[in-house]
């Protein structure tokens, strides 16, 4: 009776952990469970520079996730990213400072809709274009924000960087002390790397991730077939420069500072490499993707004397480790995964 | 073909714009009453009787409601479309009206019409280079003719003009077309491409996608039941959960087939549906349009240069050659024809010299 009642147990839990979202909350409880070491242990470990390069991965996932759209979906390749991460972290920063009476939300949402507006407008250039072409004019465009960014003072303070005095809700409405809001801003960022990762993924599986894998497939399959190039292209255009947005909201709201070198070209490839790395449409894969490209230097290596005097060796070691990933596995760390994978069920049978 | 889009204003006037507008409207209300019937037939099997009762009387009301609706909206679209004044006599289902099609200084199609009747297999021949694909894709509107009439019959009888419509609206039309080198997508298994084909009837917004509300997962759920009678009709079942790719040609023509009768297709038009399949898997796909044709009252519009299919299948044919009308006929008159002999062949020497 105990036994049957067991297994019963076992297999709910079993089919739990089958459920696609069990991967992405297991990692929500991994990043809250740091935290709250670091609460009990009173900030012996992790210290709060390796909670900041977490926090940053997050961020910089929930840019990647948005890019997976473009990328992985539609097959459109953009290196303009950076400017709209940009955007939504000077919307954050101006509109904190200078309108104290408006809410954290209002914010928010005007700096998601100020990037849709602008992503709409290349959208809609970007359907003349493709491939390579495209990748051209989303880096001229990148430039153009970077120059914005460096020389219109009266919005983003020029090189001298913008920044923010308080966090946002906790500090300024609940009134907590600095480093309990930051601790709060932590776990809400995870709750909603999270949240973002369900909603990703149910787009992606449902019928209209089809169509933009079908317009990357074959565009002439996919118009044949009922589906708008002219509305799927410029929905992942949205889509990714909304997350985009999104995350430079966070960006500011979370490190608080933010200048122009921030949102240069590299800060794009860095994206673009963060998602092939994860396998381009793997999210799981995108978060460990960006966790290589942005948290391996703040979180480890920075502790490390030999790195601290040589920066050098982390870039060529990250290199390194895309170069290997895209010669050996072109489907990122999700090919890998399952290869392995495949082999412990190869080697299983043989057992048996 | 491919470009984004095609940002050509329509000639517009006769009210093109609002029966666009109306066939939108109606394919949104056939859409949600098939749904709300299939969910309902799914229900029947699963529900307990009390709760059951109330599901049926909610469906019953819902559906009358939009029934009433689409009878309007049909009502308008007939008005609307009896004013255009498009004409096709009863049995045609599509015909094309002095088309033609140029590139630059090359007329492809060159003042071409033809009338392909309701319910027929009909074959387009000619030469390599005739013009043949470039027909398909004036009807399918990948290309927009340079000047002439496509005139097509829906299955409710409407008559409307191809030209008015984007590439994308041509399936909801019942339109539905394959291609010559096999279009499938290969990151998506076989059973997803035929959710492709049904991509107008998913009808759930962004929102609603995002966060798999209910109605995303009845409208899966029920469309996926689509999918899985058109891959038992077409022997796919099987496969249905591998992807296309390193599938024999002869299963890709299958999964391309199988796609049109997923969208519902009126007219099916196959861009060389043998082309790369042995002799053993050609008689299978004849014997499989065929079966389609009658199962499906479907008509069938075929290009294609293995002639023993053509012969041995279609009801008419149409010979052309650099994109003009060389013959009309039935298969016996095709292959005793002249002309049709001298395209394909060249002139006979031998009577030439001898009439000198």
């Amino acid at each position: 009776m105990q036994n049957a009642h067991d297994s019963q147990a076992s297999g709910r839990l079993k089919s739990a952990l089958r459920h696609p979202f069990a991967g992405f909350v297991l990692i929500g409880v991994l990043l809250i469970g740091l935290q709250l070491t670091a609460i009990l242990t009173d900030g012996a470990w992790p210290k709060s520079s390796m909670l900041n390069g977490f926090a940053s991965v997050m961020i910089y996932a929930i840019v990647g996730y948005g890019f997976t759209f473009l990328l992985g979906y539609a097959g459109l390749a953009s290196l303009g990213t950076a400017g709209f991460v940009g955007l939504g972290a000077y919307i954050t920063a101006y509109a904190l400072k200078n309108m104290p009476g408006v809410p954290y939300v209002v914010v928010l949402l005007a700096a998601l809709l100020v990037s849709l507006a602008l992503g709409a407008i290349v959208g809609f250039i970007s359907l003349r274009i493709e491939g390579i072409f495209l990748a051209i004019v989303t880096l001229g465009l990148s430039e153009i924000f970077y120059q914005l960014f460096n020389n219109w003072l009266d919005f983003t303070n020029g090189p001298n960087g913008a920044s923010i005095s308080k966090y946002p809700i906790f500090q300024t409405l609940l009134g907590m002390s600095r480093q309990d809001a930051q601790k709060a801003f932590y776990i809400l960022l995870v709750i909603i790397t999270v949240g973002l990762m369900m909603l990703t993924y149910n787009l992606g599986k449902s019928s209209t991730g089809r169509a933009m894998l079908a317009m990357k497939n074959s565009s002439s399959a996919a118009q044949a077939m009922g589906i708008s190039l002219l509305k799927y292209r410029l929905l992942a255009f949205l889509l990714s420069t909304a997350y985009a947005g999104l995350g430079g909201v966070m960006f500011m709201s979370y490190l608080r500072f933010s200048a122009p070198q921030n949102y240069t070209i590299m800060f794009s490839l860095n994206i673009l490499a963060a998602v092939l790395i994860g396998g381009s449409r793997n999210l799981i894969g995108t978060f460990l993707g960006s966790f290589i490209v942005f948290g391996i230097t703040p979180i480890f290596l920075q502790d490390i004397p030999f790195f601290r005097e040589n920066p050098w060796v982390i870039n060529v070691t990250i290199g390194l480790i895309i170069i290997l990933v895209v010669m050996f596995y072109p489907g990122g760390l999700t090919q890998l995964v399952n290869n392995v994978k495949a082999s412990f069920k190869k080697a299983d049978r043989r057992l048996s | 073909m491919g470009k984004a889009t095609d940002t050509r204003s329509f000639n517009d006037p006769k009210g093109a714009r609002l029966r666009r507008k109306l066939y939108r409207q109606i394919e949104r209300l056939e859409n949600d009453i098939r749904f709300q019937d299939e969910l309902m037939a799914l229900e029947r099997g699963r529900l307990a009787p009390e709760r059951l009762q109330a599901a049926e009387e909610r469906h019953k009301a819902h559906v009358a409601r939009k029934a009433e609706e689409l009878k309007q909206k049909k009502a308008a679209l007939m008005d609307s479309e009896r004013q255009a004044q498009h004409q096709l006599p009863e049995d045609v289902c599509l015909r094309l009206d002095d088309l033609s099609m140029v590139f630059g200084g090359l007329r492809a199609v060159d003042g071409l019409s033809f009338d392909v009747k309701q319910g027929e297999i009909f074959g387009l021949i000619g030469p390599n280079g005739a013009g043949k694909t470039t027909v398909f894709n004036c009807i399918t509107q990948f290309y927009k003719p340079t000047s002439g009439n496509i005139l097509y019959r829906t299955r409710e009888g409407n008559v409307l003009n191809l030209n008015n419509y984007e590439v994308h609206d041509i399936i909801s039309k019942g339109i539905v077309r394959t291609f010559q080198n096999v279009e499938v997508i290969g990151e998506l298994s076989i059973l997803e491409n035929l959710l492709i084909a049904a991509h107008r009837q998913y009808q759930a917004s962004l929102f609603q996608q995002m966060f798999n509300t209910r109605r995303v997962r009845q409208e899966e759920k029920v469309i996926r039941a689509r999918a899985m009678k058109v891959l038992d009709y077409c022997g796919l079942t099987a496969i249905k959960d591998l992807p296309p790719v390193g599938q024999p040609y002869g299963i890709l023509k299958r999964i391309e087939l199988a796609r049109t009768l997923m969208a519902g297709a009126n007219l099916i038009i196959l861009d060389e549906p043998a082309a790369g399949l042995n002799d053993q898997e050609t008689v299978e796909l004849t014997h499989m349009i065929r079966r389609i044709q009658q199962d499906y009252q479907v008509t069938i519009f075929l290009v294609e240069h293995n002639m023993g299919l053509v012969m041995d299948l279609c009801d008419h044919i149409c010979a052309i050659s650099f994109g003009k009308k060389l013959a009309y006929g039935t298969p016996a008159e095709i292959q005793n024809n002249p002309t049709v002999q001298e395209a394909y062949l060249g002139t006979n020497d031998t009577d030439a010299m001898e009439a000198q």
